[in-house]
C-alpha cells in the first residue's frame, strides 16, 4: 500500500525518532503511524500538491482545479444529460460593433481617458481593445495589494493628468477569487473562509480609487465575497452602489461544443451610467446553457473582446 | 464459494464474484455460463429478474443498487452513473429548472444568519440526505456534502442558500459518469493500493475551525473509494492535520486490503483485466 501526501512536514514528523514536545497530543496517532511503516505494509510518499486528487476532497476548491481534479480520477460527462437534453440552443449574442468608438476617439489621444485594470491577465482584452482606440491604459496583473504598486499608479496617472487626460476610470476584476456560498455558513456577515488575498487588495482599493474618477468593479453574482461585512461596508463608503449585472452567453462565450456559457458577472461602480450600461446584457435568451464539463472555465476568467468592448463603451458612456 | 469475513455480502470464488446488497445481486464471472447457472439456482427458489447483462465485447448495461454500470462494446472501460432521474424530485422541490433568469440571485437578504423554521428544516434534510448517498458515486460531491451536514442540526438561511446553489449547479451540471479505470495515470502500480491524502487546517469559522481530512483510494487506476471528514480534534497545525489525515486514509486502506487480499486470493490472483474484449 502506498500512502501519498503532499505534506512535507508531516513526512518528517514521522521519520524522525521522537516526538517533539509540542506534538505530545497527538503522539498515540504518530506511533500508530509509525508502527503500520515499520510494519512494511505502507509506504508513505510525498507528491506534488498540484498533483494531488484529495485536495478536491479538502476544501471547495475553484471551479478550473475542481475540473481538472474531477477529470483525473476519472469522471466524464454522460451521454445523456440529467436534466438538459436536446434542447436547440438560441444565441443572443450581438457581434461587436466598433464604428461607435470612432466618436470618443480622438488623434493623438492626450485628452482622452485614462483606463486603469486591476487584477487583469497580462494580455487583457481590455488592453487590446484600448490600443486598437488610441485610448491610455495601464494594467496592473500582479502585486496589486502592494503599496508600491499604488505608489507607481498614481505617478502615471499624474503625469498623465498633465499631459491633459479628463478621465480616470479604474476598473477592477478579480477572476481569481473564488467565492462559492459553501465557504461562507457563518452568517454573520464577517468573514467565515479566509479570503486572505482577496481582503489585502480590497483594503488597498480606496487608495486605488483616490487616483481615479470613475471606477468599477467585477465579480462573479454568486460570489459570496459579496455579502462579507468588510466588503459591503468598503462598497458603500466607496460609492461603488450602482449596480449591472451581465450574462456571459450575451456577449459571446460559448463551449467547446458551441453552447452558450450560463454565467453572470456583477459589475458595480460609482457611475450610474456605466451600470446601466452593462445592465442591458443582464437578461439572457438561451433555451438552454453549457453542461459544466463541456466550459473550458480558465477561459470564463478571463474577458473576451465583445466584453472589453461593452466595458470600454461604458466607461466613455459613463463620462 | 464463500463468504468474506469482514464483507459477509461478497462471495467470492475461482469461478467468480456475487455481490449480495438486500435485494439486489451482482454477479461477475470471467465464464459467461457461471452467471447464468447461478441466476437459475436462485430462480428455483424465489424469481428473480435479470436487469441487464454487461459484456465484454457486446458491451451492455446493467442496474445495481440504483447505479447504472455500463460498457460499450469492445471498449475497457466500465462507466458508472446514477440514473438520470434521480435529482428530479428535489429540483422540483427546490424549483430548479432551466430558466434561473428568472431567480434574482445575489440580492441581499437581511437576517441571514437566523435558523431555519421546523417545515424548512425538514425539508433541508432530505436534499441532504439524497446528496450523500449520491456521492458515493460522485465522489466530486463529498466536500459539500461534508461541509453543508454541518449544518444538519441548525441550519441558517446561509446553508440553504449555498444547497441551493449546489443543486441549481447540479441541474447544469448533467450526468457525469464515473469510469473504471480513469484516462488518466493515476495509480497503476501492479496491483497496489494506493491512498492520496490531504487535510485542510482550520478552514471554516463555524465550524469552529475543525479540519478536514480528505483522501482518494486508488486501485488499478479506478477510483474506489474517497472521503472527506471533519477531523474530530481542533489541530494546531497544518502538519497536525496532515497527520490526522494520513492516519485516517492509513486505516481505510488496511480495510481494503484486507478484502483485496481475498478477492485475489479466491479469483486466483487475476482480479481484473481491463483488456479489449
Amino acid at each position: 500500500m502506498i500512502v501519498k501526501t503532499d505534506s512535507a512536514s508531516a513526512r518528517h514528523l514521522l521519520d524522525a525518532t521522537d516526538v517533539p514536545r509540542r506534538s505530545r497530543h497527538t503522539e498515540v496517532r504518530i506511533y500508530w503511524v509509525r508502527e503500520q511503516v515499520e510494519s512494511q505494509r505502507v509506504v508513505i510518499v510525498w507528491v506534488k500538491g498540484s498533483e494531488n486528487p484529495s485536495d478536491m476532497m479538502t476544501k471547495v476548491l475553484d471551479t478550473r482545479n475542481f475540473k481538472r481534479y474531477r477529470e483525473l480520477l476519472g469522471f466524464v460527462a454522460g451521454e445523456g444529460t440529467l436534466a438538459i437534453s436536446g434542447l436547440p440552443a438560441q444565441m443572443m449574442c450581438e457581434t461587436p460593433e466598433t464604428g461607435a468608438l470612432s466618436a470618443v476617439r480622438k488623434p493623438g489621444g492626450t485628452d482622452g481617458p485614462v483606463i486603469i485594470e486591476l487584477c487583469c491577465d497580462e494580455h487583457s482584452s481590455l488592453r487590446t481593445v484600448c490600443e486598437e482606440w488610441g485610448i491610455k491604459y495601464f494594467g496592473v496583473s500582479e502585486k496589486a495589494e502592494e503599496a508600491s504598486t499604488v505608489k507607481w499608479l498614481r505617478e502615471q496617472v499624474d503625469e498623465e493628468r498633465r499631459q491633459g487626460a479628463k478621465h480616470v476610470h479604474l476598473h477592477a476584476s478579480c477572476p481569481c477569487t473564488a467565492g462559492s456560498p459553501i465557504r461562507n455558513l457563518a452568517g454573520d456577515g464577517k468573514y467565515d473562509f479566509r479570503f486572505a488575498e482577496m481582503e489585502e487588495i480590497v483594503k488597498r482599493l480606496p487608495e486605488y480609487e483616490k487616483t481615479a474618477d470613475g471606477m468599477s468593479l467585477e465579480w462573479l453574482v454568486c460570489n459570496s465575497l459579496w455579502k462579507c461585512d468588510g466588503v459591503v461596508k468598503r462598497l458603500k463608503t466607496m460609492k461603488l452602489t450602482h449596480e449591472g449585472l451581465v450574462a456571459l452567453c450575451r456577449v459571446g462565450y460559448v463551449s467547446s461544443q458551441g453552447l452558450p456559457i450560463g454565467k453572470r458577472l456583477k459589475f458595480v461602480s460609482n457611475r450610474p451610467g456605466f451600470a446601466s450600461f452593462m445592465a442591458q446584457f443582464q437578461e439572457c435568451f438561451c433555451a438552454t446553457h453549457a453542461p459544466f464539463n463541456q466550459v473550458d472555465w480558465t477561459s470564463t476568467g478571463l474577458y473576451n473582446r465583445t466584453l472589453a468592448n461593452r466595458i470600454l463603451k461604458g466607461i466613455l458612456a459613463s463620462r | 464459494m464463500t463468504a468474506d469475513e469482514r464483507e459477509p455480502c461478497i462471495l467470492a470464488g475461482p469461478e467468480g464474484l456475487v455481490v449480495i446488497y438486500v435485494d439486489d445481486i451482482l454477479i461477475a464471472s470471467s465464464r459467461e455460463g457461471f452467471a447464468k447457472k447461478i441466476h437459475e439456482l436462485l430462480n428455483s427458489v424465489v424469481p428473480t429478474k435479470v436487469t441487464g447483462f454487461v459484456h465484454p465485447s457486446k458491451g451492455g448495461q446493467l442496474k445495481f443498487v440504483g447505479r447504472i454500470i455500463k460498457r460499450l462494446p469492445h471498449e475497457p472501460q466500465l462507466f458508472i452513473s446514477v440514473e438520470p432521474t434521480y435529482l428530479d424530485s428535489t429540483f422540483k422541490d427546490y424549483q430548479i429548472g432551466s430558466n434561473w433568469r428568472t431567480k434574482s440571485a445575489g440580492v441581499e437578504q437581511p437576517g441571514e444568519s437566523k435558523p431555519l423554521s421546523t417545515e424548512a428544516h425538514a425539508k433541508y434534510r432530505r436534499p441532504l440526505g439524497k446528496l450523500a448517498w449520491l456521492s458515493q458515486t460522485r465522489d466530486d460531491l463529498h466536500i459539500m456534502v461534508c461541509i453543508l451536514s454541518t449544518g444538519q442540526s441548525a441550519p441558517n438561511e446561509r446553508h440553504e442558500r449555498a444547497l441551493r446553489q449546489v443543486l441549481r449547479w447540479l441541474f447544469h451540471d448533467g450526468l457525469v459518469c464515473l469510469t473504471f479505470p480513469s484516462d488518466h495515470e493515476i495509480g497503476n502500480e501492479d496491483y497496489l493500493l494506493i491512498g492520496y491524502c490531504d487535510a485542510s487546517h482550520a478552514p471554516m469559522r463555524s465550524t469552529k475551525r475543525k479540519g478536514i481530512s480528505g483522501a482518494v483510494i486508488i486501485f488499478c487506476n479506478c477510483l474506489i473509494k474517497s472521503f472527506a471528514r471533519h477531523q474530530t480534534a481542533v489541530s494546531l497545525s497544518t502538519c497536525e492535520s496532515e497527520l490526522f489525515g494520513i492516519q485516517a486514509v492509513i486505516q481505510e486502506l488496511l480495510g481494503l486490503r484486507q478484502l483485496v487480499l481475498r478477492l485475489v486470493e479466491s479469483l486466483g490472483g487475476i482480479v481484473v483485466n481491463f483488456q479489449r474484449g
